[in-house]
């Protein structure tokens, strides 16, 4: 968050001879071992004949990572919904706790939201994280965090309280696993002070189990985390990141370094100059217990990197689960698993590390989309507002190549201090477009004489289907430039209806809610996965669905985007195919299944091993 | 060039009214010798009346005739250094100003005098020696004094010693407010030492004396840009080109900020200008090829590169940029060649090895890719080092309002 200035302009143009010392601101395709490996995944594989609903599966356990082409439409052409803030008639009055001066660092970095379906009734519901301020805290004050039943009606109900979920700690995001496999997904938050394992009951209530799971040992300011099956024993293993090593006891005076300036002004303190904390990895123990193996493991993040998001995702498509984490100001790791609990740190090596001119970014959030039909996982990253959202186009066996500039996104990224961040096809078309919420550090830029803003708008790019983005932030309804100072976001069809809403926390003030409408009449399809061997929630499964020529891939995951959960399930668009031809589903176990001929419009339930076990057809919002 | 503008600007001074001033004001005084004989004291009056006449070439041979007749005579030897300063030929006087010293070290003015011809050599610093000694033997508040502490400051910015320098130039510009030289001497040398208050109140005082001074507009625009306020720079930069948009270097500063933000558009148009302005700034022109490499214009960017490196082979941004231009383009024989380059120009680049990873990763030589993997993390990680062991010099302020660590669970 606080940055170099990489180049000294007076040692450009000043006149002297002498160079003056600068100042510090303070701030491919498939291949033949490719192949080889996959046929290796595919002998391992299990076979599934199945015979339920349209068309039948068959299992080959090849992930695949060429998909099939087609020819291209351009998708700029057709009209684009408009984004419309239904906050208001929703019923949610959650209000993020928030100092006006953003003093400390510690204040500005919570507003990550979690979408669970709690009581797994098919609906999503959502869970506010909330922070203290310095100030509360040392006069013993806590702050209200705060979970919202769905009704599926289009409002939603506090039921916090019940739930028992209000005060977790110094919340900073959550995330979503199923931690005991029972199918009740459980809730991770993470805090300035550690994390809080909230186990879900299956009777609208929680219990913190974060002693018993033995999670009680962090202390430390832990930022993004994540769910994930990294070993394949069926059972999520967990992952934490942490920030930076602030203590509310020896606090930095604000605007009292040099990093603690920004452009000219007196600003909080950090991150730079801050001793950075190491990372947490937890193996599950199959009986509501992990045992701590990050240094085992290899990523206990012995330099202390500035960790924020964390994500786990298969990204060079060998079956075994590679963990991304973003650090703030600093190299990104992106470890390769090699599915047996040890991992090698290839962000470097994969390109991702840092950007295409080699300079570390203020890495924040995290969204993982193949944009390009690819069959392989590409990224985007969130960061500060002097860089901009970096797009790392997968190239296959581990390489990235940052393609920011030409797509487009990085023009129309930079003056905006990006944080969640999302894949996401808001017109059905089955091209996941961009979606990124925004907002300064530091409230006291408004009063600088430099152009960068604490509220800023959101932005959305519209994927043309070609490895460019048309920015249309400003053509898709007032909502989306209504200046906020937003942090967590998180994607999911709220309302069953066929359409991906946003919901934006907000670090200041109220959240926002924004919903789709009108635009192309595309259809879509959503799924539910159910795992049986594999982890119940099926984290790390993936999707294949091809319908006509377009193929497209998606994956389960937990965490992501800026220390938020979007929606276990899902969604495709689909463009004006009224089927989906194939669906292959690629559990996080290896086994493979495939179903044919499914009607488009539907959220689909479908369990390992067994294929669809149910479906809900999409319904206007107030119809259900 | 800019990049030459001392060495320029402290010829100008010197060529300005104040040093011969300064100069003829402090002629030596003829001293009357006891001891003579009648002839040569004859030499020595004629030597004396060409000398005042202005016939140099008389005079000097008149005072060579006193020498011949008076070896050892220091009078004389300090009159030819005068009059080898007399027509710029420094570096003789200062032959004859040191004899002269030799032998009569107590002479007056010739101190004066062998500091100035140094000064006017180029010997800055013996000349400051020299001035500073001078300046511990004159009344503080003196006429004498004030020259004396000009020449200092003039010296010292000469020297590029420009924290040194500024409390010299505000004395002088305090007391000549009308110089203009003076003042962006100051403004410089404030912008150099980082005294950015400096500079901006300079360049307020610069605008009551000429109210469309480019010069200043980039003065200030540079020292808001350090002060990290880039709008403020980038608004000071776009005055300077109101002003003046032939000025050296104005439109290449005003696209290196736009550059720098990212408007890469915008930038190009600046380079562009700077461009036609002069036609072989090779910075510009590199400039101007990156930001249409950022503009996805790399057809027009390779021949901009390509004259760059012609006009000036160093510059390992051209090599880099080249670098990524053909192995964008699938050369990459020719992209490990640039690279190489930019890589011997400039070793720490952190740019250019993480682009060679990247093209050796792509070439399938993967141990030279890691090889250089490596050395960009090792780059990465020195940098971060670096500054946090400068941050963890400055010793913050604590809060006085945290008692300790509260419970915040």
């Amino acid at each position: 968050m606080n940055y170099t200035n990489r180049v000294g302009f007076t040692s450009m143009v000043h006149r002297p001879q002498k160079p003056i010392p600068r100042t510090v601101a303070v701030h491919p395709h498939l291949r033949g071992d490719e192949i080889a490996r996959l046929v290796s995944y595919a002998t391992l594989s299990v076979i599934f004949i199945l015979g339920t609903l349209a068309g039948q599966t068959s299992g080959t356990g090849a992930r695949p990572t060429q998909l099939a082409t087609h020819p291209h439409t351009s998708p700029v052409s057709k009209p684009y919904p408009q984004l419309i803030d239904i906050t208001a008639s929703t019923g949610i009055s959650f209000e993020h706790v928030s100092s006006p001066e953003q003093k400390y660092i510690v204040e500005s970095m919570s507003g990550g939201v979690a979408l669970i379906d709690y009581d797994r009734d098919g609906w999503p519901d959502i869970y506010f994280t909330n922070s203290y301020t310095v100030e509360m805290a040392l006069h013993g004050q806590k702050a209200r965090s705060a979970l919202y039943h769905n009704n599926h009606d289009g409002t939603f109900t506090d039921v916090t309280d019940r739930a028992g979920v209000g005060y977790p700690c110094w919340a900073m995001g959550a995330v979503v696993g199923d931690y005991n496999n029972d199918g009740w997904p459980d809730m991770l938050v993470t805090c300035y002070g550690g994390v809080v394992l909230y186990k879900n009951n299956g009777d609208g209530t929680f219990s913190d189990v974060t002693k018993n799971a033995g999670l009680s040992g962090d202390h430390l300011f832990a930022t993004g985390a994540a769910f994930g099956d990294y070993d394949r024993d069926g059972w999520a293993d967990l992952f934490v990141s942490h920030y930076v090593d602030f203590d509310i006891g020896r606090m930095q005076a604000f605007g009292s370094a040099d990093t603690c300036k920004y452009i000219g002004i007196d600003v909080q303190c950090g991150p730079r100059g801050m001793k950075g904390s190491p990372d947490s990895l937890y193996h599950n123990n199959r009986d509501g217990t992990f045992s701590d193996v990050s240094k085992a493991s290899g990523v206990d993040d012995p330099e202390m990197r500035y960790g924020l998001t964390a994500i786990w995702s298969d990204f060079d498509n060998d079956g075994k689960l590679d963990l991304l984490v973003t650090n703030d100001g600093q190299a990104n790791y992106l470890y390769r698993g090699d599915g047996r609990g040890k991992f090698v740190d290839d962000g470097f090596l994969s390109g991702v590390a840092l950007n295409q001119d080699g300079v570390a970014q203020a890495n924040m959030g995290i969204a993982v989309g193949d944009f390009l039909h690819s069959g392989r996982m590409s990224l985007l990253l969130s960061h500060f507002d002097n860089e901009y959202a970096a797009l790392y186009r997968n190239d296959g066996d581990m390489k990235f190549t940052e393609t920011s500039y030409p797509s487009g996104i990085a023009q129309g990224t930079r003056g905006y201090v990006g944080w969640g961040d999302a894949f996401v096809d808001f017109d059905n078309d089955g091209w996941p477009d961009v979606f990124i919420v925004n907002g300064h550090v530091y409230p006291q830029v408004d009063s600088s004489h430099g152009n960068a803003v604490y509220r800023q708008p959101k932005l959305l790019f519209r994927n043309e289907g070609n490895g460019k983005f048309q920015d249309l932030s400003k053509s898709v309804g007032d909502a989306v430039q209504v200046p906020q100072v937003s942090r967590g976001m998180a994607i999911g069809d709220l309302f069953n209806e066929g359409k991906l809403v946003v919901v934006v926390e907000n670090l200041v003030g109220k959240p926002m809610l924004l919903r789709p409408e009108g635009g192309s009449k595309n259809h879509s399809v959503s799924f539910k996965l159910e795992g049986v061997n594999c982890n119940r929630l099926a984290l790390n499964a993936r999707v294949r669905v091809t319908s006509g020529n377009m193929v497209q891939v998606g994956e389960v995951r937990s965490g992501g985007s800026y220390l938020s959960q979007n929606d276990l399930r899902l969604h495709f668009g689909l463009g004006t195919h009224e089927r989906v031809g194939e669906l292959r589903v690629d559990w996080p176990d290896g086994k493979v299944e495939t179903l044919r001929n499914l009607a488009a419009d539907r959220v689909y339930t479908i369990k390992e091993g067994q294929g669809p076990i149910s479906s809900m057809p999409f319904r206007p919002l107030g119809s259900h | 060039m800019r990049l030459n503008w001392v060495s320029t600007q402290v010829k100008a001074v010197l060529h300005s009214r104040v040093v011969p001033v300064l100069l003829l004001s402090l002629m030596l005084a003829t001293v009357p010798l006891m001891g003579q004989s009648p002839s040569a004291d004859d030499q020595r009056q004629t030597a004396i009346a060409l000398e005042q006449q202005g016939k140099t070439a008389e005079s000097e041979a008149a005072w060579r005739a006193v020498l011949k007749a008076e070896p050892n005579s220091a009078e004389a030897y300090a009159h030819l250094g005068f009059l080898e300063a007399r027509q710029e030929h420094y570096k003789e006087a200062i032959i004859f100003y040191r004899k002269a010293k030799a032998l009569s070290p107590s002479m007056p003015a010739l101190d004066m005098n062998l500091g100035l011809a140094l000064f006017k050599a180029g010997d800055l610093k013996e000349a400051v020696q020299i001035f500073s000694r001078i300046l511990k033997t004159q009344p503080a508040g003196s006429n004498e004094a004030l020259r004396l502490k000009t020449l200092i400051g003039m010296a010292d910015y000469g020297l590029e010693e420009y924290t040194a320098a500024v409390p010299y130039l505000e004395e002088a510009t305090a007391a000549d407010p009308q110089n203009l030289s003076f003042r962006l001497m100051l403004a410089h040398s404030c912008l150099a030492a980082k005294q950015y208050q400096c500079v901006l109140d300079t360049y307020h005082q610069i605008l009551d004396l000429n109210a469309e001074s480019a010069e200043a507009d980039m003065l200030a625009g540079e020292a808001l840009d350090e002060m990290q306020d880039h709008a403020g720079a980038t608004q000071q930069f776009r005055a300077a080109v109101k002003a003046n948009p032939k000025e050296p270097n104005v439109h290449f500063g005003l696209g290196y900020l736009l550059w720098r933000q990212g408007q890469f558009a915008d930038a190009a148009t600046e380079f562009q200008a700077e461009l036609t302005n002069v036609p072989d700034h090779a910075k510009a022109m590199v400039y101007l090829a990156d930001s249409n490499i950022k503009l996805n214009r790399t057809d027009v960017a390779l021949p901009l590169l390509r004259k760059a490196v012609r006009l000036n082979p160093n510059l390992d941004m051209a090599h880099l940029d080249l670098g990524i231009v053909y192995s964008d383009t699938g050369h990459k024989a020719e992209a490990l060649r640039e690279l190489k380059l930019a890589e011997k120009i400039n070793p720490e680049n952190v740019n250019v090895h993480w682009r060679l990873a990247q093209l050796y990763r792509a070439m399938d030589r993967k141990e030279e890719a890691a090889a250089e993997f490596k050395k960009t993390k090792a780059l990465t990680k020195a940098a971060d080092e670096s500054v946090s062991s400068r941050l963890k010099t400055s010793a913050p302020r604590k809060t006085t309002s945290s008692s300790g660590s509260p419970n915040v669970d």
